[in-house]
């Protein structure tokens, strides 16, 4: 299972710099870094999860411009330890799968937006309506990838 | 840890931040970034038709923009022409086509009464002859043009040798309708070349004498036995009638004048009540033996022809008649060419 879950890591992290850096989709393309981070949180310590979390937020950091570097790190390993930490409370099953990766995603762009002033910048439509519709947008891509690996799993 | 570590980063100073960037994009990152450059550049070679194809559009506007100034300024300058010749009497006016009756031949003009426009006064341009004004507001008229169904004028040759009506071809001339006249009523024993110029002959009370109407271009079956009847392609160009002058306001006797020469063409020292059978040797009109009816149409192509330099024996000088401009919408550039 670990190496089936690093497996799934490198291929969502390179889907997604591939979409989003190198096809230039940006924010057409799911934000399949949250993604692999709150998958793979189900499956790991909360101190694994926080690293975790801030190797893909370095990677994140990377494509960003450069004043904004550190902030998806931060931001990263804080969610991945808290989604390793409510993985007991988090029942099985495709919803609460979905509500979980909405809500990880959701609470990405709050913490992101609030550190790097973007919710001053953008205001209440960042936070009431981007953010929950790219949160729906990864959660549902999300689903697909977890229920494509579990069934190549089993 | 990774949360330490992270917020050891965001401390960091610009600098520093921006080169661990640098390094990251410069190393793993690499791949990523030429597949960005590659598909930025692919994006831009595709991109490229589509924007040389607007600015080629945009070229494309912009010369037959060009194209039409230059005719609408043609037409000022040879409208400005003739109201420099005319001296007085005018009121220059704008004209466009009544809306849902463009085909009836009907115009508007941007004068009125208050300009002292009145009805029945001619409408012409610096081609000649357009129609007449037949509704009079306080500031806009409605003028009928050589197109409409009613137009008729009484017409002659430049040199005066024959007569007739010009009016709208009947239906039965198929093709004709509004772009040609008929001059009808001329004498069996009178023909017409093509190219002969035809003139307001400045009977009826309504169009003064001399005003061109067009050229001859070829003879069509009459009915009647003793008359003949030709087409006339018209001096204005349906399409050519945007700037026009009205004759008449402040010079009440205009209807009796001759404006040939105000369209730089030489008057001719007929009497209008003058039919001669016998025509000087120069002249466009010839006579022809009488009674014999033709049988089939002559209708013939206009001919550009051009009057030799010395003719010793004319006794009427008319230079600038014949030879009809080639049937192109802004017609002639005849009227610009001739001495004043």
């Amino acid at each position: 299972m670990p190496w089936t879950l690093l497996f799934v890591d490198l291929l969502l992290v390179a889907l997604h710099v591939v979409l989003r850096i190198g096809m230039g989709l940006g924010a057409a393309a799911p934000d399949l870094l949250v993604v692999a981070l709150l998958l793979s949180a189900r499956a790991l310590a909360p101190g694994a999860a926080a690293w975790l979390g801030f190797a893909l937020g370095i990677v994140d950091g990377a494509t960003l411009p450069a004043e904004l570097f550190g902030y998806s790190a931060l931001v990263l390993s804080v969610l991945g330890y808290l989604a390793a930490r409510v993985r007991p409370v988090v029942a099985e099953g495709p919803l609460f799968l979905l509500i979980y990766l909405f809500l990880g995603k959701l609470l990405f762009d709050v913490l992101f937006y609030s550190l790097t002033g973007g919710l001053v910048r953008l205001g209440l439509v960042a936070l009431l309506i981007a953010a929950p519709a790219s949160a729906l947008y990864a959660s549902v891509a999300g689903l697909l990838v977890w229920l494509t690996v579990r069934r190549a799993w089993t | 840890m990774g949360v330490a570590l992270s917020l050891v980063l965001v401390l960091l100073p610009d600098a520093w931040r921006a080169a661990l960037v640098e390094g990251l994009r410069e190393t793993i990152l690499r791949p990523v970034f030429a597949l960005q450059r590659t598909a930025l550049e692919r994006r831009d070679r595709l991109a490229d038709p589509a924007a040389l194809r607007a600015e080629r559009d945009s070229l494309a506007a912009v010369v037959v923009a060009r194209g039409s100034l230059e005719a609408e300024n043609r037409q000022l300058r040879r409208l400005l022409g003739l109201a420099q010749r005319l001296g007085s009497g005018f009121v220059a006016a704008v004209a466009t086509n009544v809306p849902e009756r463009a085909t009836d031949g009907l115009f508007l003009l941007n004068v009125g009464r208050d300009d002292g426009v009145q009805p029945g006064m001619p409408v012409v341009t610096g081609a000649g002859l357009v129609g007449m004004v037949v509704n009079v507001e306080g500031r806009r008229s409605v003028a009928l043009g050589w197109m409409h169904r009613n137009f008729a004028a009484s017409a002659m040759t430049a040199d005066g040798q024959a007569y007739g009506i010009v009016r709208r071809p009947s239906s039965g001339l198929l093709g004709l309708e509004g772009t040609a006249l008929v001059l009808a009523g001329v004498p069996r024993h009178q023909s017409l070349r093509p190219g002969t110029l035809v003139v307001t002959a400045g009977r009826g009370g309504i169009y003064p004498r001399g005003i061109p109407i067009g050229w001859v271009e070829g003879e069509i079956p009459d009915p009647s036995p003793w008359q003949r009847s030709y087409v006339v392609r018209p001096a204005v160009h349906p399409g050519a009638i945007d700037y026009v002058l009205v004759l008449g306001p402040g010079r009440p006797g205009l209807v009796t004048e001759d404006l040939l020469a105000r369209w730089g063409l030489s008057a001719v020292p007929v009497s209008a009540d003058t039919m001669p059978t016998t025509l000087p040797a120069s002249s466009n009109s010839v006579p022809v033996q009488p009674a014999r009816p033709s049988a089939q149409p002559r209708l013939t192509p206009p001919v550009r022809r051009v009057e030799p330099p010395s003719r010793p024996a004319a006794p009427v000088e008319v230079p600038n008649i014949v030879g009809p401009p080639a049937p192109r919408p802004d017609t002639g550039t005849r009227p610009d060419t001739l001495p004043p």
